[in-house]
């Protein structure tokens, strides 16, 4: 529920020297940011060198990375069936590094899909479909009667 | 079995849409950042640009094999088939600028797609002036049959090949990702898409047919 609540904006702020282990921080933690990960699609760029994900939604970075401000995004796929489109943002320049991680929903109709009576819709577009089609075949049979008298 | 032969292809789409239109709203989709769920104008806005190409392409066909052994049924059927291709690609237009309205924020961005495919329907409407225009019978038929043949040429160029070399916001051009490339596409939305497009080919085809056969019996009036 919470995570419900709060699903249309994570802002969080690590500070660098907390996550410190093998010459990698931890920038940030998917898993504990959405309320359990279930999945991580990185996007077609891909991660700038240095970055580095986990299975489990962990992202680390080379401490010795070179200076400089680095972007990228990645997609999340959390317990409840919501996907999250992840934006990092590795603010290097800074002093102390600053990182953004900031997830937004991106919302579908999937409970729709279950309980929002799309099927009134999907009827209608028959009757739609169904109306024109029938007008086609009136047009095609008149123009039979007419090639037969011709 | 006449009954068959004469009215396969229009059974086939209606089944096909009946399978189509269902899916078309509850099916899976892929989940895209910018589309959200309005990835599923695939199924329709999509659907109409390659009828479209089917259509003129059928159409060019008579065209080109009216060049070599003329005959006033193939003009006919050339013509009337730009014609259906012709909604089909106006439907495709204006679905396009309500997609574009509300995922890139206006109906009209200076893309290369939009232009060539606008610039492209403009020939195409040519075409019909053109014929109207001359009265010589034969000569028209010569010159539009060539001129069909220029027009679907230009068309591909410009709806095929510009996109994919200038900066475009449509998928699968300028440096975009295809819409193939979106992994969802290749399993649960292929299976709606593909047989939308064949669905609604059989039913641009049976509007063309319609138009051919009520042109021959004006045509046959005529000479009486």
């Amino acid at each position: 529920m919470v995570n419900k609540l709060f699903s249309c904006l994570f802002i969080s702020l690590f500070s660098l020297s907390l996550h410190a282990s093998n010459g990698r921080d931890t920038i940030a933690d998917l898993n504990s940011l959405l309320g359990g990960v279930t999945g991580v699609k990185k996007s077609e760029m891909g991660f700038p060198e240095g970055f580095e994900m986990s299975e489990t939604g962990v992202i680390t970075v080379d401490t010795a990375i070179e200076k400089g401000v680095y972007f990228f995004e990645l997609m999340a796929l959390t317990p409840d069936e919501s996907h999250f489109i992840v934006n990092v943002k590795y603010d290097k320049l800074s002093n102390p590094t600053k990182i953004i991680v900031n997830a937004d929903k991106i919302d579908m109709a999937t409970g729709l899909r279950k309980d929002g009576m799309i099927w009134v819709v999907v009827l209608v577009s028959l009757v739609v479909f169904a109306g024109l089609i029938s007008y086609l075949v009136i047009l095609d049979r008149k123009v039979s009667k007419l090639e037969k008298a011709a | 079995m006449n009954f068959l032969r004469k009215h396969w292809y229009k059974i086939l789409g209606v089944l096909i849409l009946l399978y189509v239109i269902p899916n078309a709203w509850t099916g899976e989709v892929s989940v895209q950042i910018i589309l959200h769920e309005t990835i599923r104008n695939l199924y329709w806005h999509v659907v109409m640009w390659f009828v479209m190409i089917i259509l003129f392409g059928v159409s060019v066909y008579y065209s080109a094999s009216n060049l070599s052994s003329p005959s006033q049924k193939k003009d006919i059927y050339a013509v009337e088939f730009a014609h259906a291709g012709m909604a089909f690609g106006f439907i495709g237009i204006i679905t396009g600028m309500i997609w574009a309205q509300f995922t890139w924020g206006a109906p009209w961005t200076n893309d290369a797609k939009l232009n060539g495919s606008a610039a492209s329907l403009l020939i195409y409407i040519a075409y019909f002036i053109l014929r109207s225009s001359i009265p010589d019978q034969q000569k028209m038929v010569k010159t539009s049959a060539v001129y069909n043949i220029f027009a679907f040429t230009m068309l591909m160029i410009l709806i095929g090949i510009m996109p994919r070399v200038m900066p475009s916001l449509h998928p699968g051009n300028g440096g975009n990702p295809g819409f193939g490339n979106y992994d969802d596409l290749k399993g649960s939305m292929a299976i709606v898409f593909r047989p939308a497009v064949i669905g609604w080919t059989c039913i641009g085809i049976w509007i063309a047919n319609l138009r051919v056969r009520y042109k021959l019996i004006e045509t046959q009036k005529e000479l009486w």
